[in-house]
């Protein structure tokens, strides 16, 4: 048995040690042939070039990433035309040179990281003789373009939204932002899926820290395959019990690309439509992209609809139950009979009408969801008014509950992130119990249980709740973009993300400087 | 970054300490200090003053709290723990027991006293939880909020002030003045807790100044306060009222109509800020039993279990609360006296200890 059969059972783990790429040939083929056993999709060609037919070669891609069309007509295809007819002794060097000038080629010395790129969808080339494996970028693995952002929509600004290349991804950013300064850093994640994550951030405005923390947090971990951002949020926060998102999600690149002049890392993942950025406050969620495109006035009073937004789904269906079951004296008098009308003939408790409600708001939410085109739209409607308006009927809740569970969910659809609003929409079901068990005494209680919890929730170290929170600390300033958002001209500075000697991202030109 | 080493700044200690007493000022020291008429209110400021030098002495030596056992040995630290404790433990159980008496009054009849009582006393355990700077940030949260409804309270109470029958309260006598101040130490020791906080807090300049900001809004809210009640029930009428500011809340109510009363929303907001008083106690139960204690929540545990079985207790058919503040006045007011002056005689020692020691190096 040669040398390399020995080489080829060597384990570390599941894996073989590192391979030298050989200059015979056969050996590099045989390693990779052995590989791939059972991978159909991945062709091997071997060739003969050479004006006199004698140097070795093989090819090694995935039959969809590249493509046998690109054989013939494009980068590859004219790479082995030139190579058919030099002379044998020239073939070398001139590969090893890029004689051919090939964009995106490399070279690798190790066979495993020949095997990486030929998975990540570029095409391999070995040469007999030649000790290095040749990449050859191709247009990789297929997938979706540019796409709409369709869960963030806007009425002002970019409406493109991310795809699911991260190379797309990171281009789609660096268009946004033109500056050398804007660092892209890959990691592999995922033992078996192999999949490439990118850390894009501005070097000089982001905490060095931060980026240590964030790499150290993906590299705690070793699992078979990671297939979305979704899968390195939940690896990677601190307090997993809580409902709250520490990671701020996005499929806007605009939106990626402002935060990142923030001072905060955007993390993307192969395969993902979705950014996630990093670190998160509470006022972050409740920002939507075109607060900076609209004027102040309407930011303000949209900002403020949000924060409403927010109280009403956590605590209207709660509220209503309190006061109807234990302080209906808060009530006037026509309002008290009014309800008292409107519940004749209802068979359930209060508490029982108003989680039956929420429920089913929930079921044809999700109905919503999962039912392919024009249909899910459909359903939200006819669930909405026409079960809605059957229940009343038919007795089984009265009218105000229907209103109620309405506002509360027409609320939480009125938040911009909607992993911030599902933390509301389950915790609504605690207030709705303890509203309906305890009062206006239980709803106290679950609000001071639910902002000692904010308040001892971080991210990445800034507390959940800044800017709110943590004036006298040192370090500490206002962005003047908070609840409610100053004019344009006065956001000269940058968020708490963003290092302290950084923090002016805006400022007025001398009159000197603007004439010329 | 922001959070990196279990700090908070001066600005969040005075928040803390704020709201910790002005739920228990407003429901129980005000309706006091208007029953006690002219002598309650220059008691009051009087008491306040001195309690002032009392927070002084606390600062200047909150270094020494926060390493009880280096300036007075093993024996002095849990002399002095034993002392905290139990002032703990006997406050939290009085706090509960009247607050239990005023949920249930003013809340929600269909619950039994213990039930309401455990249900507080978790709320104000995990709520508030063990760490300094989680207790900062909610009360930089809730500062604005919580002052803020107090004094529309107030000010839309003053709309319907009258005639507060000043006249029958009888000349000003010395002798009830001075009973009146030592009362106002008596509420005042609870600021014995604050330098547990204080070594925690950073930068470590001006504490002093702004503490005393503190104190001066409490004392402007308290009497305030007192002042409305007179003003609204005359001082012959509060005197008839067990907690005259939950008349003051049922009666008080913002124009319009909307609402057919706004008590509910007084009531929550005093009812947080009462949440807040309790999770402090149980936090400085923590603090107090040394740094790993603070990370364990073993003693807080023990100090909630011990705090829900005290608001139970009952000798001769009278509660804690009957005798409660007998023991402040006649126990711990003197003997936290001492150990502010122990503290002071310890600091002065130890700085002393390591003058020398830096003449003999040298």
């Amino acid at each position: 048995m040669s040398l390399f059969c020995m080489y080829l059972f060597l384990e570390k783990g599941s894996e073989c040690a590192y391979m030298k790429v050989s200059e015979r040939l056969q050996e590099n083929e045989q390693y990779l042939r052995e590989r791939c056993r059972n991978c159909d999709d991945i062709i091997f060609r071997s060739m003969k070039l050479g004006n006199e037919g004698r140097i070795g070669c093989f090819l090694v891609y995935i039959e969809v990433a590249a493509g046998n069309e690109l054989m013939e007509t494009s980068l590859i295809g004219r790479f082995l035309d030139r190579l058919y007819d030099m002379p044998d002794g020239d073939i070398r060097e001139f590969v090893a040179e890029n004689g051919a000038g090939l964009s995106g080629t490399g070279t690798f010395m190790t066979l495993e990281e020949a095997e990486a790129s030929l998975l990540s969808g570029n095409a391999v080339f070995f040469l007999d003789g030649y000790d290095r494996a040749v990449k050859i970028a191709s247009k990789g693995y297929p997938g979706m373009g540019v796409l709409k952002a369709e869960s963030e929509k806007t009425l002002r600004g970019s409406k493109e939204g991310f795809s699911e290349s991260v190379k797309v991804n990171t281009a789609l950013i660096r268009k946004r932002v033109r500056s050398t300064g804007l660092k892209v850093e890959e990691i592999t994640l995922g033992v078996r899926s192999e999949t490439v994550a990118a850390l894009v951030y501005m070097e000089e405005l982001i905490y060095p820290e931060l980026l240590r923390d964030i790499k150290r947090r993906l590299e705690a971990w070793e699992i078979d395959g990671v297939l979305d951002t979704g899968m390195l949020e939940q690896l990677a926060e601190e307090h997993w019990l809580s409902p709250f998102p520490q990671f701020e999600s996005t499929e806007r690149p605009d939106r990626a690309a402002m935060e990142a002049l923030n001072g905060r890392i955007i993390l993307l993942c192969d395969n993902s439509p979705m950014a996630v950025m990093l670190p998160t406050t509470f006022n972050s969620f409740l920002k939507s992209t075109e607060d900076r495109y609209n004027r102040f006035e309407m930011v303000c009073f949209q900002r403020l609809i949000r924060y409403g937004a927010v109280l009403a789904t956590l605590l209207f269906s709660g509220l209503y139950l309190a006061v109807i079951n234990f302080h209906t004296q808060t009530l006037p008098t026509n309002l008290i009979l009014s309800f008292a009308e409107a519940r004749k003939g209802v068979p359930f408790p209060s508490m029982v009408e108003i989680l039956l409600m929420e429920l089913a708001f929930e079921l044809i939410r999700e109905a919503g969801v999962r039912m392919p085109g024009p249909l899910g739209g459909t359903i939200g409607i006819v669930g909405g008014l026409i079960i809605g308006d059957a229940a009343v009927s038919a007795n089984l809740v009265s009218p105000m509950t229907v209103v109620v569970v309405a506002v509360s969910a027409l609320s939480s659809l009125a938040i911009p992130n909607e992993e911030f609003s599902t933390a509301f929409r389950l915790l609504k079901y605690g207030f709705i119990l303890l509203g309906g068990l305890a009062g206006c005494f239980g709803l106290v209680l679950g609000i001071f249980l639910l902002a000692g919890h904010l308040s001892g929730l971080e991210s990445f170290r800034i507390p959940y709740l800044m800017p709110f929170v943590g004036k006298g600390l040192e370090g500490f300033h206002d962005e003047k973009d908070n609840l409610l958002r100053g004019p344009f001209h006065l956001l000269k500075s940058r968020p708490v993300y963003a290092r302290r000697d950084q923090r002016i991202r805006m400022k007025k030109k001398e009159a000197h400087d603007v004439r010329r | 970054m922001f959070a990196d080493n279990d700090r908070i700044s001066l600005r969040q200690m005075k928040r803390q300490m704020v709201i910790s007493f002005l739920g228990v000022l407003l429901l129980f020291q005000s309706g006091d200090t208007a029953a006690g008429g002219i002598h309650a209110i220059l008691g009051l400021i009087l008491g306040t003053l001195l309690l002032l030098v009392y927070l002084f002495l606390l600062v200047r030596t909150a270094d020494v709290y926060g390493n009880l056992e280096e300036y007075l040995g093993a024996a002095g630290k849990w002399a002095v723990t034993a002392v905290y404790l139990s002032f703990l433990i006997l406050g939290g159980s009085v706090l509960l027991e009247k607050t239990v008496r005023v949920i249930q009054s003013c809340l929600l009849a269909s619950l039994p006293q213990p039930v309401i009582g455990g249900m507080f006393l978790a709320a104000a355990f995990l709520g508030m939880g063990q760490n300094i700077q989680r207790r900062g940030r909610l009360a930089e949260l809730c500062y604005p909020w919580i002052l803020g409804f107090f004094a529309v309270l107030l000010l839309l109470a003053a709309l319907h002030i009258r005639n507060p029958g000043l006249e029958n309260m009888g000349t000003v006598q010395l002798g009830r003045i001075s009973g009146e101040t030592v009362k106002v130490l008596t509420a005042g020791t609870a600021l014995c807790l604050l330098p547990f906080s204080l070594v925690r807090v950073r930068p470590q300049k001006k504490n002093f100044a702004v503490l005393r900001r503190g104190v001066w809004i409490l004392l402007l809210f308290t009497l305030g306060a007192a002042g409305i009640l007179i003003g609204v029930y005359g001082w012959e009428g509060v005197r008839k009222l067990e907690y005259p500011i939950l008349n003051l809340m049922t009666g008080t109510g913002i124009p319009g109509g909307f609402l057919g009363r706004f008590d509910i929303i007084w009531l929550a907001v005093l009812l947080f800020a009462l949440l807040f008083s309790m999770g402090s106690l149980l936090f400085y139960g923590g603090r107090i039993c040394g740094r790993e204690a603070a990370a364990n929540c073993r003693v807080r545990l023990i100090l909630a279990a011990a705090i829900w079985l005290g608001s139970f207790l009952k000798w001769d058919e009278a509660a804690l609360s009957d005798f409660y503040f007998r023991l402040l006045r006649d126990i711990y007011l003197p003997v936290l006296l001492v150990i502010a002056l122990l503290t002071v005689w310890a600091k002065r020692r130890f700085q002393n200890e390591n003058r020398e020691r830096e003449k003999k190096e040298e």
